[in-house]
């Protein structure tokens, strides 16, 4: 039976401060996307869903498990890759991917060299399997975070901004990765990044300032913002003028000037022409970044 | 527990990549094979000993660091968030990485335990003993670094500040190894010893079940029951503690408090049990203290032992003792309280005597009262033990033992007061047995047993035996551990050269009983820190083996080990050890040191050293002595504390030793060797002459001498009044005998002056006011 989560009602607060403020949602399998300025609560709903965190209020449950109560079952199916995370620099990324495996509860020895081969295959660092990490680079270490977090074929994977730090092809190359890990257990994808999500998820939440803004499909999404995104052709002595009253958020220069896409309930000058939404114009949309 | 297992494999791999690790390995390396040799006559045990001893004591502190280091890993990695989500459990987590530490250091121990080994191996007489070593390592070095250990990694846990850990950590150490030595050395809390870090404080090391022998007896098992039990709620308040404070998150890793809980609850009945334990130990150590001293009779003394010894297998003697005691009061005795060791079980036979439990007195109720001034034969059987296990020798086979003396009944008094000893002594035929007694015959007994017979007068017996060789090297008596005989041939051989040289300055010696020892070199063993110096009082030379060729490898001439071995000379036949004179019953002066024999002795030492590896010595000698004088002449008073490690090994430290080594060289230097000659056999004359008079009036005084001048000319006066003279030093009247005898001398009153003029002037005006007063 396909995994499912369950968000309802969940609270946190950090002294003062309100991190997470009654947020329900429905997590089905597949790559779910979870989208949101720094700060809107992302990470620690994702702290919650890694068990890392409590809730204050509110209830989690992920499959047959409930949160707080039942960390262990959930940490059994679980593969978690921070945001910021370190690791051991004096092991090899074999070695460290062995020891994890082990702390995940791969005792059979052939099995879990099989697995950490395989995986080191995939996150494209079998050539530097016996060098150090302390030798790593940003993008390497950010695979070999990767990789750990896959081992345990984790029915529930967590990913806090995978992304950062790889190069455009090491990003495709994941994207892909996740897409097909997706078809058999939940991913959660937190990014601020809409184009990670937009080639990747079917299903999305957009969290803003601890609340959901929103909660359905991709498609859901950039359909509401059908007539409200548009293309403009301006001189460049116009550009001031319409960055400062709509909500720029593309610019592109041809032959006839700036061609501007422009998110705005509004056609912007009269002059503008209908385009079709993407999800990045439906999330400016939403946060509220489409101006007059 | 496979997942345990193969977590553990990955953090000792991770220790032994860390550098801490490797520090201490270097440390510990450097401090074992830096600072001492393994030559051959040091034992598997010797060497155990010095690895824990010293080896893991000054690594301890590195060893605890890089283990609380371990706790702080994940912080400094920054790993805490992605190992949080992992499914293990806290005790999973850290008692992997205990186990894998664990590991490290005992394989760290285990290359010094080895590499040890193959050094003394490599001794060509050395005997290398498998057991005593995996005892030591199994015994000693696991349970004391695991204790390190788990210190170490709990201070990690509760402080993860590194600047709070290490000052703490560093605290602990200090207070755990010298801090507990200190306190029980000087303030007499012997119990602390039970918190010394490594096991292995100094009471720990007296006991001869340390020898590499398990279970422990006594303090070192309690210890180690105690420390056990301290672990284990370490261990269990470290797990309970280790994931709590988190910086990403609050959930905590799922906790088994329960059986943490239960963990340090065992922990708990494991400390109250091994504290319990181990003061027990000093609770009911036999001793002779103020409670003995109450159930003592005073106004007796024993005349005469008739004792008869049969020593039996393995390790014990039985003894069979008819003792003439004598009252001395004024009041007539039904009972008697006398001294003997609380081990020594009084047999069925004695059934008029009872020992008080653990005390070192028993009572003997008499069948008719003694009356003052009688006499009364009191007879006893009783057993002792022998010594077993001595940690300075491979471990003796099943019917090896010694002996460093056999207990007999004493008086309050008696030490003071010379006794007529006749000795039987029943051992086997290979069990050789020295005596300060006379040998007078020797028995073979059908059972392949001897039986030898000893008399003579002594103020204590002295015996010493074991399965020990006996040789007559160079005229001397030796006896030494088989296995020690090169080293045993060589050191007599060379005592003897010495012998001759002193014999050119001193004189034909004299035995003289009681003062002098007999021409015997007995090589014991059990000679403690305390008997580092030779001694002569046992009425033969006792030995340590550490001072014999081949513990330290070669011998350098002017090193203090060299001046200990020169020492031996003097006190064998002229009664004037320099670093510990003679020991009569009745010490005198300064502890029994009378200075100024001391530096006319350490004087003759150099001469020997130059003599023997060229003048160097004595031009070095005579620089720092000068020095010295021009340093201190400005002083109050005499200074007779000295030390033995000056470069030279003499006595520089000290006005009277350097005004007495100058004296005596301006004297060489002015009248000649044939002037000093005169003087020096004069000068230890003097001091046997003052030792028989002690032996003929005991408890003495000391008896100054009263100086008068009159018309440049030097006459003595005795005067047994010393109230008079409040501020007479002790070393005083050797003074005045020296200045006399060197005055007396053709052209000696310039040089006599000079001896006085060398002393501090406050000094030199005390002695030329108090030698005129009787004038």
């Amino acid at each position: 039976m396909a995994l499912h989560i369950q968000i309802e009602g969940l609270t946190k607060r950090f002294k003062d401060v309100t991190a997470l403020d009654n947020v329900s949602l429905t997590i089905e399998a597949g790559m779910f996307g979870l989208l949101g300025p720094n700060g809107a609560g992302k990470s620690t709903l994702m702290r919650i869903l890694a068990t890392i965190l409590d809730p204050t209020e509110g209830k989690v449950t992920i499959g047959n498990y409930q949160l707080p109560r039942d960390k262990e079952p959930v940490r059994q199916m679980l593969g978690y890759l921070p945001q910021e995370f370190g690791l051991y620099r004096r092991m090899t990324g074999r070695q460290f991917l062995e020891y994890v495996a082990v702390l995940k509860g791969m005792v059979d020895r052939r099995e879990r060299l099989r697995r950490v081969d395989e995986l080191l295959e995939l996150v494209n660092l079998k050539h530097a399997a016996h060098r150090r990490v302390r030798g790593y680079s940003g993008g390497m270490k950010q695979r070999l975070g990767i990789a750990q977090a896959l081992l345990g074929d984790p029915k529930l994977l967590i990913v806090d901004e995978p992304a950062a730090g790889l190069d455009p092809e090491e990003r495709i190359r994941f994207r892909n990765l996740l897409s097909d890990l997706g078809r058999e257990r939940v991913i959660i994808l937190s990014t601020h990044i809409v184009a990670d999500i937009s080639g990747t998820c079917h299903r999305l939440a957009v969290l803003r300032q601890g609340r959901i803004a929103f909660h359905g499909s991709v498609h859901e999404l950039t359909r509401r913002a059908k007539g409200h995104v548009w293309s403009v052709v301006v001189r460049e002595s116009e550009y001031p003028a319409f960055e400062k009253n709509f909500r720029v958020v593309q610019t592109r220069a041809t032959d006839q000037g700036l061609e501007l896409r422009i998110v705005s309930p509004t056609n912007p000058g009269g002059r503008g022409r209908p385009a079709e939404p993407t999800l990045e114009d439906a999330y400016v949309l939403l946060m509220g970044g489409a101006g007059a | 527990m496979k997942r345990l297992a193969a977590v553990t494999r990955f953090e000792t791999n991770l220790w032994l990549r860390s550098a801490g690790f490797w520090l201490t390995a270097i440390v510990m390396f450097l401090y074992v094979f830096g600072t001492y040799r393994f030559t051959p006559l040091y034992t598997s045990r010797g060497l155990g000993e010095q690895i824990i001893g010293s080896g893991l004591l000054f690594s301890a502190l590195l060893m605890m660091f890089t283990s609380a280091a371990a706790m702080l890993r994940d912080r400094a990695e920054r790993t805490e968030e992605l190992f949080d989500a992992f499914p293990v459990t806290n005790t999973q987590l850290l008692f992997s990485r205990w186990l894998g530490g664990a590991v490290a250091w005992l394989l760290l121990g285990l290359a010094m335990f080895i590499a040890a080994g193959i050094s003394l191996i490599g001794q060509d007489e050395a005997i290398l003993e498998l057991w005593p070593l995996a005892s030591f390592y199994l015994s000693h070095y696991v349970p004391a670094v695991l204790f390190i250990h788990t210190l170490g990694m709990t201070a990690g846990v509760f402080m993860p500040q590194p600047f709070i850990l290490y000052p703490v950590l560093t605290g602990i150490w200090a207070g755990m190894s010298l801090g507990v030595v200190e306190l029980s050395n000087d303030l007499r809390w012997e119990f602390m010893t039970l918190f010394h870090l490594t096991g292995i404080g100094p009471t720990q090391l007296r006991v001869s079940a340390l020898a590499g022998i398990y279970p422990f007896q006594g303090y070192v098992f309690w210890q180690r029951v105690f420390f056990f039990g301290f672990m284990l709620v370490l261990l269990m308040l470290a797990v309970v503690a280790f994931r709590r404070r988190r910086e990403y998150g609050d959930a905590r890793r799922p906790q088994r408090l329960s059986q943490s809980f239960s963990g340090a609850f065992a922990g708990v009945l494991l400390i109250i049990l091994g504290s319990y334990g181990y003061v027990q130990q000093y609770a009911s150590p036999i001793g002779f203290d103020a409670e003995a001293a109450g159930l003592l009779t005073s106004g007796i003394t024993i005349e005469a032992y008739d004792l008869a010894v049969k020593l039996n297998e393995p390790g014990s003697y039985e003894v069979t003792a008819d003792l003439r005691v004598r009252n001395l009061g004024e009041e007539p005795l039904s009972t008697l309280g006398l001294i003997l060791p609380a081990s020594c079980q009084l047999s069925t036979a004695s059934l008029d005597a009872f020992h008080t439990t653990g005390v070192d007195v028993f009572t003997v109720s008499l069948r008719a009262p003694l009356e003052p001034g009688d006499t009364t034969s009191v007879n006893l059987v009783y057993t002792c033990p022998a010594q077993r296990q001595i940690h300075k020798l491979p471990v003796p086979g099943p019917r090896e033992y010694f002996i460093d003396h056999i207990d007999y009944p004493r008086a309050q008094n008696d030490a003071a007061t010379l006794a007529r000893f006749t000795l039987t002594l029943e051992a086997p035929v290979d069990f050789k047995l020295a005596s300060n007694l006379s040998r007078v015959t020797e028995e073979p007994l059908a059972s392949g047993r001897v039986k030898t017979r000893y008399e003579g007068e002594a103020a204590r017996l002295e015996v010493f035996g074991g399965p020990l060789a006996h040789e007559v090297i160079a005229g001397i008596e030796t006896y030494y551990y088989p296995a020690h005989a090169a080293a045993a041939r060589k050191y007599v051989t060379e005592l003897a050269d010495q012998i001759a040289f002193y014999e050119s300055w001193l004189g034909e010696p004299t035995h003289v009983a009681g003062v002098t020892p007999l021409p015997i070199v007995v090589e014991n063993f059990f000679i403690g820190s305390r008997g580092r110096f030779p001694t002569s009082w046992q009425g033969f030379l006792s030995v340590s083996e550490w001072i014999m060729p081949g513990y330290y490898g070669e011998v350098q001439l002017g090193s203090a080990l060299a001046f200990y071995q020169h020492s031996q000379a003097l006190s064998l036949w002229w009664g004037a050890n320099p670093l510990q004179p003679v020991r009569t019953p009745f010490e005198r002066g300064d502890n029994g040191k009378p200075a100024v024999v001391v530096a006319a002795n350490q004087y003759l030492t150099l001469l020997y050293a130059s003599e023997q590896d060229g003048e160097i010595w004595y031009e070095r000698a005579l620089e720092n002595m000068r020095n010295e004088w021009a340093a201190r002449r400005n002083a109050t008073n005499i200074r007779t504390s000295w030390s033995i490690t000056d470069e030279l090994g003499l006595h520089t430290r000290g006005d009277l030793f350097t005004a007495v080594f100058l004296a005596f060289h301006d004297l060489r230097e002015t009248l000649g060797d044939d002037a000093l000659r005169t003087v020096l056999r004069a000068l230890r004359q003097h001091y046997i002459t003052n030792a028989l008079s002690a032996l003929d009036e005991p408890l003495p005084l000391p008896s100054p001498t009263v100086l008068t001048e009159s018309s440049g000319s030097v006459r003595t006066q005795a005067t047994n009044t010393p109230s008079a003279m409040p501020n007479f030093y002790p070393d005083d009247e050797d003074l005045l005998f020296l200045y006399t005898t060197i005055a007396a001398l053709p052209d000696g009153a310039a040089i006599a002056e000079r001896l006085l003029g060398y002393l501090p002037d406050p000094t030199e005006q005390r002695l030329r006011q108090q030698w005129r007063l009787v004038e």
